[in-house]
C-alpha cells in the first residue's frame, strides 16, 4: 500500500513534494506522475543525472564516424567521378554523416533507455491507474513517517 | 543609471540627435562608395526587429516562457522607426550598388529606397499595435503578432535580397532571405539572454522565473545554432554541387582569399560550433555568465557575417562604423534603462 496525493495544479504539487522531501522521506520511496515533464520535480527530489546521455553520446559519435567512414570507404573502393567533384567530396558526405549521427544517437538512446529501465517488463508497463492531467505523488508505505 | 532616465520626448530628441550624428558621419567622413552605413544598419535592424519577433513568436505559440522579460523585449521597438528614418541615409551611398549604372524596373535607386523604407515603417506600425494589444492582454494580440512576424520576415528578406545580395548582382541565392530572418530571431534571443543574465546578476525581478527564461533562451539558441548551420550549409551545398561559375564565384572570392576564408571558419565556429557544444549541459543553460558570454559571441558572429558579405565588395570606413556602433549601442542602453517609460506610453 502507498500514500497518494493528487493535485490539479503544478505549483501545489511541487509545494507538497518539497514538504514530503523535507519531512525526511527518501527519494527512492517517492514515485511521481505528471502529465508533462516537470523539471522542478527532479530538482526537488535531487535525482542523480541519468547515465542515458552517455548512450546518446556514444551512439551519436559512432554514427558520425561510421557516416564518414562508410561514404569515404565506398567512394575509394569504387571510384567514380561525379559532376567533376573529387572522389572524397566531404561537403556531400556531411549529410550522410549527420543523418547517421541522429539515427545512431536515437536508436542507441532507446536501447540505453530499455537497459537502464530494465525493460521490457510487462508488469511495470501496464499501470492499472490512469491519472490524466493530474499531478500525483505516491509514497511507498516504508517511506512514510 | 538614474542619470540616463528620460521622458519619451527626451528619448525622441536624443534619437533625432543621434540620427543627425550618423548623417554627418556619412556625409563628411565616408564617400559615396562606402559600405560603412550598410554594415551598421544591416546589423542593428536585425537585432531590433528580431527582439520584437521573439516576443511575438512566444505570443503566437501561447508560450509563457517570454512573459517575465516581455517588457524588456518590447522596449526596443521604437528603434524600428529610428532605423526606418536613418535608412534614408543609404540614398547617399547608392553608388555601392553596381546595378545603379544600369537601373532596371526592380533594381532602381528610388524604388529601392521607397519600398524598403515603407516596409520597415510597416514593421514598426505592426509592432506598435501588436505590443499595445499584448500589453493589454487583448484577444487580437495573436493576429497582430502573426501580422508582425509576416512583416518582419518580409523586411528581413528584403534586407537580405535588396541590401546585401544585390551588392553582387546578378549573383543570387534563394536561401539568403531565410538565413537573414532566422539570424534576426537568433540575435533577438541573444539579446534576451543578455537581459535575463543581467537581471539575475542584479537581482531584478523574481530570480527563479528569470532563470527559467535564461534556460529557455539558451535552449532556443542551441536549437537556432543548428538551424543556422543547416540553412547555411544548405545554401553552400546547392552552389557547390551545381558548380555553375557565376554562382560559385561568390564563395570563390571569399573562400580562396584571406582574411575572408578565416572569417568564414570563424563565423561557423561562433554561430554554430560554440553555442551548440557549450549549451549541451544543463548547468551552462542556467549560468548567467555563460549565457551572456555566448549571447555576446552570437551577436559578434552576426556582425562578422555582415562584414563577410559586405567587405569583399565595397570598402568600409572603420572609424565611421565604430562611432555609429557606439552611438546606436548607447541608444539601445538608453531605451533599455527607460523601458518603463516606453511601455507606459507607447510612441
Amino acid at each position: 500500500m502507498s500514500n497518494k496525493f493528487v493535485f490539479e495544479e503544478k505549483e501545489k504539487f511541487l509545494h507538497k513534494l518539497e514538504e514530503v522531501v523535507k519531512s525526511g522521506v527518501s527519494a527512492k520511496d517517492i514515485e511521481i506522475f505528471t502529465p508533462y515533464p516537470v523539471h522542478e520535480a527532479e530538482e526537488v527530489l535531487k535525482l542523480k543525472t541519468s547515465p542515458l546521455r552517455f548512450f546518446t553520446l556514444l551512439g551519436a559519435l559512432s554514427g558520425l564516424i561510421f557516416g564518414f567512414l562508410f561514404t569515404i570507404g565506398t567512394s575509394i573502393d569504387w571510384p567514380l567521378i561525379r559532376g567533376g567533384k573529387p572522389i572524397v567530396a566531404i561537403p556531400a558526405f556531411i549529410i550522410v554523416a549527420f543523418e547517421l549521427t541522429v539515427l545512431f544517437g536515437g536508436v542507441i538512446s532507446f536501447i540505453g533507455f530499455l537497459i537502464l529501465s530494465k525493460l521490457p517488463d510487462v508488469k511495470r508497463i501496464i499501470d492499472p491507474e490512469e491519472y490524466g492531467n493530474q499531478f500525483i505523488i505516491l509514497i511507498a508505505k516504508e517511506g512514510r513517517k | 543609471m538614474n542619470k540616463l532616465q528620460f521622458k519619451p520626448v527626451g528619448l525622441m530628441i536624443i534619437s533625432v540627435l543621434i540620427a543627425i550624428v550618423i548623417l554627418l558621419i556619412e556625409v563628411f567622413l565616408t564617400g559615396s562608395k562606402d559600405g560603412s552605413f550598410l554594415l551598421t544598419l544591416s546589423f542593428w535592424i536585425t537585432l531590433v526587429q528580431g527582439t520584437v519577433a521573439v516576443a511575438a513568436a512566444a505570443d503566437v505559440s501561447q508560450g509563457k516562457w517570454a512573459e517575465p522579460l516581455k517588457k524588456e523585449l518590447f522596449a526596443f521597438y521604437p528603434l524600428i522607426l529610428f532605423t526606418a528614418v536613418i535608412y534614408l541615409i543609404l540614398s547617399f551611398h547608392m553608388d555601392i550598388y553596381k546595378w545603379t549604372a544600369k537601373p532596371g524596373r526592380w533594381l532602381n535607386p528610388s524604388f529601392f529606397i521607397i519600398r524598403n523604407f515603407f516596409l520597415i515603417l510597416l514593421t514598426f506600425v505592426l509592432a506598435h499595435f501588436y505590443i499595445r494589444a499584448s500589453l493589454r492582454g487583448s484577444k487580437s494580440k495573436g493576429v497582430l503578432a502573426v501580422l508582425y512576424i509576416f512583416a518582419f520576415v518580409a523586411s528581413q528578406s528584403f534586407v537580405a535580397f535588396d541590401w546585401i545580395m544585390s551588392l553582387e548582382f546578378p549573383w543570387m541565392s534563394t536561401m539568403f532571405g531565410p538565413i537573414f530572418f532566422m539570424e534576426s530571431f537568433y540575435a533577438g534571443l541573444a539579446l534576451g539572454g543578455i537581459i535575463a543574465a543581467y537581471f539575475i546578476v542584479r537581482k531584478i525581478g523574481e530570480t527563479s522565473a528569470i532563470t527559467k527564461v535564461l534556460r529557455d533562451m539558451a535552449t532556443f539558441m542551441f536549437g537556432f545554432a543548428l538551424a543556422w548551420a543547416g540553412l547555411y550549409y544548405g545554401q553552400f551545398l546547392v552552389i557547390w554541387y551545381g558548380n555553375i561559375p557565376w554562382e560559385t564565384s561568390y564563395f570563390g572570392i571569399r573562400m580562396n582569399h584571406g582574411p575572408f576564408n578565416i572569417l568564414l571558419y570563424l563565423i561557423i565556429f561562433i554561430l554554430f560550433i560554440i553555442p551548440f557544444v557549450t549549451f549541451i549541459p544543463k548547468k551552462i543553460k542556467v549560468s548567467p555568465a555563460w549565457v551572456s558570454f555566448i549571447s555576446v559571441l552570437v551577436l559578434i558572429g552576426i556582425l562578422l557575417e555582415r562584414i563577410f558579405y559586405i567587405l569583399p565588395v565595397v570598402p568600409v570606413n572603420v572609424i565611421a562604423v565604430v562611432i555609429e556602433f557606439v552611438v546606436i549601442g548607447f541608444l539601445f542602453v538608453l531605451f533599455f534603462v527607460n523601458r518603463n517609460q516606453i511601455i507606459k506610453s507607447p510612441a
